[in-house]
Parts: structure tokens; C-alpha cells; sequence
């Protein structure tokens, strides 16, 4: 990989993850969330300090160029972040429903016990 | 008789948007039968909820929508909650006719079934639906008798009764939208005694299916393969059931 893609990606990586802390210490974002970030984005910056890590992986998967498997390993780690997310809304959405539920049955509730004590 | 007499049921009816049917369905169930209803308002956007606030109707108000899935598990939930042995469930729009109640509730009663549903494709009486829901519902009956060797001909019907067993089961998990086909499977899948019973349909009065032309695929599909993933899935274990 290029020295100069190198620098631009950990620069980008440094950035992103100062963002991250400061979300963090804004409590903005929660922190099992965005751990899964903060993972690929070490995983990410592995891979730019260190390319020849790149180059055995490359000639191992049969890549000619390094960039692409750092760009497979890029999507890869998306792929993880998005799932992860599909996981946090399925559990929100569940736990909204029962919420809902559970809302409107204690208003009806109260409403009869109103009436009833009247 | 005097122990069949003692059986709460309670007659659940989920309403979106129905207007112009809804009082009327509830006069009609109440003229027919003397068992409880509750009508459960999923956030209805036009006047619905005036209108069962005016005609005294018991009702629920979900302060979201959340869907017929979600409508109908809320009348389960607050079924449990109340002690009622059996929940019927019946359609807001008036296709259910509520003379039929009591047969769908019979095997029950008889404690011979624990989930009934209403099929209008046994005695092919009465409003038998348009030609390719027919067919779409003809594929899920196939499939689910495939899967598990048992024949549902109405496998969409939204017209059924369930004992506390299958409420519990229903309140644990219910599919959010076209539930009914993927519930009838989770049921059988769970060693529930699911049979059918003889019903006629109406045509709706108001309102329109939830089901329009462009939805129709993602339908099948969703159904689908929310009846096989019920296949795969871990039995629930009756003990874990509570609300």
C-alpha cells in the first residue's frame, strides 16, 4: 500500500475516533454501541501500520493488489457494524411494542378503576 | 354445563381506521352473544376513537401504531391479564360474522382444541375471496402441510379462538404484520392442538385489505419465510410463559 493512502487512512482513523470519545464524553452515543466502532477502527489501523500484514493476506487470498483486500477488510468490518445495528433495532422495536402494550392496557385500567370509585 | 358456563371469553377486535364499521360490528357482536369485547384502537387516524368513546364501547388506545400483529397481541396480553379462558379474535372491517362465534369457540370449550380457526374453504360457503388470494392462499396450506403434515385451508383467516395456553404463546411472540399463517405454524410447531372449523365470510363492509397489489410479494415472500424460520425455531418452553 502507498505511504501517502497510508497516512491519509490513520489520519481519517485518528479523526474518527477522537470523534467517538467525544460523543462518548457527551454521552451523545452509548458505549456498547459504538464498541463495535471503535473495534473495526483498531482492526482498520492494524492493517495501515503495519501492510505487510496486507501483502501475505493478498498473496494468500490470490489479490494482486494489497489496496483490495484492505478495501475487502474495509466492507467486512462495515458488514459487522450494520448487523450489529440490525440486531439494536429489532430489540427496540420489541421492546416499543410491549411498552405500547403495556400502556395502553394500564390506561384502560385506571380509566375503569376511575369510574368504578365514582 | 355449569363448568362450560363458567368460561370467560373475551372477543378481541383490532381497529384501524374503521370508521364507518366498527359501531356497528360491536352492537351486532353484542346483540349475538353476551361474552366480553374489547376493540383494540391502533392509533387510528381518523375518528375511530370517538366513535367507540361515544358508543361506550370498551376499547384499548395504543399510543403508536403498531400494526394488526401487534394490535391483536395487545387484546392477548390484556386477556391474560383479566383471567379469561378463551380469546376470539375478529376482524374490524365486519367480514367475520358473529354468528359463527360460538362455533369457532366449541372445540374449545370442548377442551378438544387449543387454537380454532374460522375457515371459509371447508364448507366453501360465503365470500370465498378473489381468485389469486386463493391461490396465495392455497401455496400457504401446501407449504405448511409440507412442513409439518398438518392441512390448514384458511391459513390467513384472522377469524379464531385460543385457550390461555396459546394466548400465553401468542403474547410471547407474534409476527408484526400478516401474522396469522406464521402464528398457526409457530402453534402447531409448539404442540399446540390446532384444528379448523367451518365458517362463512361476508364481503367487507368498509375499509380496505391491508393487502394491495404491489405489497402482495413482499407478502408472500415475508409469510413465507416466516413460516419456515418457525420451523427452525426452539420450542418454547411452556414454563417461560407469564406476562
Amino acid at each position: 500500500m502507498l505511504i501517502g493512502l497510508r497516512i491519509l487512512m490513520l489520519t481519517v482513523i485518528a479523526g474518527m475516533f477522537v470523534f467517538f470519545i467525544i460523543l462518548l464524553r457527551k454521552q451523545k452515543i452509548e458505549l456498547r454501541y459504538c464498541l463495535v466502532w471503535l473495534l473495526s477502527l483498531v482492526g482498520i489501523a492494524v492493517f495501515c501500520i503495519f501492510p505487510h500484514i496486507l501483502d501475505r493476506l493478498s498473496a494468500l487470498l490470490g489479490i494482486d493488489t494489497p489496496v483490495n483486500t484492505f478495501f475487502l477488510i474495509c466492507i467486512a468490518f462495515l458488514a459487522c457494524i450494520c448487523i450489529s445495528l440490525t440486531v439494536v433495532v429489532s430489540r427496540l422495536s420489541d421492546r416499543l411494542r410491549k411498552l405500547t402494550q403495556n400502556i395502553a392496557i394500564s390506561e384502560f385500567e385506571s380509566k375503569s378503576n376511575s369510574t368504578k370509585s365514582d | 354445563m355449569i363448568g362450560i358456563k363458567t368460561l370467560k371469553t373475551l372477543i378481541i377486535i383490532p381497529c384501524y381506521n374503521e370508521r364507518d364499521t366498527i359501531s356497528e360490528l360491536c352492537k351486532e357482536v353484542c346483540s349475538k352473544t353476551n361474552h366480553d369485547i374489547i376493540v383494540i384502537n391502533d392509533c387510528s387516524t381518523d375518528d375511530s376513537k370517538s366513535i367507540l368513546q361515544k358508543g361506550n364501547i370498551p376499547h384499548l388506545n395504543l399510543p403508536i401504531n403498531l400494526g394488526i400483529g401487534g394490535a391483536v397481541q395487545t387484546g392477548y396480553r390484556f386477556a391474560i391479564r383479566n383471567n379469561y379462558d378463551i380469546a376470539v379474535q375478529l376482524d374490524g372491517d365486519g367480514q367475520h360474522d358473529p354468528d359463527w362465534i360460538d362455533k369457532v369457540i366449541a372445540p374449545i370449550i370442548q377442551g378438544v382444541a387449543d387454537l380454532t380457526i374460522g375457515s371459509r374453504y371447508i364448507d366453501k360457503a360465503g365470500f370465498q375471496s378473489t381468485v389469486i388470494r386463493r391461490v396465495g392462499i392455497r401455496f400457504f396450506t401446501v407449504l405448511i402441510y409440507c412442513l409439518s403434515g398438518k392441512k390448514i385451508t384458511d391459513a390467513t383467516s384472522g377469524f379464531r379462538a385460543a385457550n390461555r395456553k396459546t394466548m400465553q404463546l401468542f403474547t410471547k411472540y407474534y409476527a408484526a404484520d400478516y401474522p396469522e399463517p406464521e402464528s398457526n405454524m409457530h402453534a402447531i410447531k409448539n404442540k399446540l392442538r390446532v384444528c379448523e372449523v367451518p365458517v362463512k365470510m361476508r364481503e367487507r363492509q368498509g375499509g380496505k385489505s391491508s393487502i394491495s397489489a404491489i405489497k402482495s410479494v413482499y407478502y408472500m415472500l415475508k409469510v413465507s419465510i416466516g413460516i419456515i424460520i418457525s420451523v427452525i425455531k426452539p420450542k418454547v418452553k411452556m414454563t417461560e410463559l407469564e406476562v
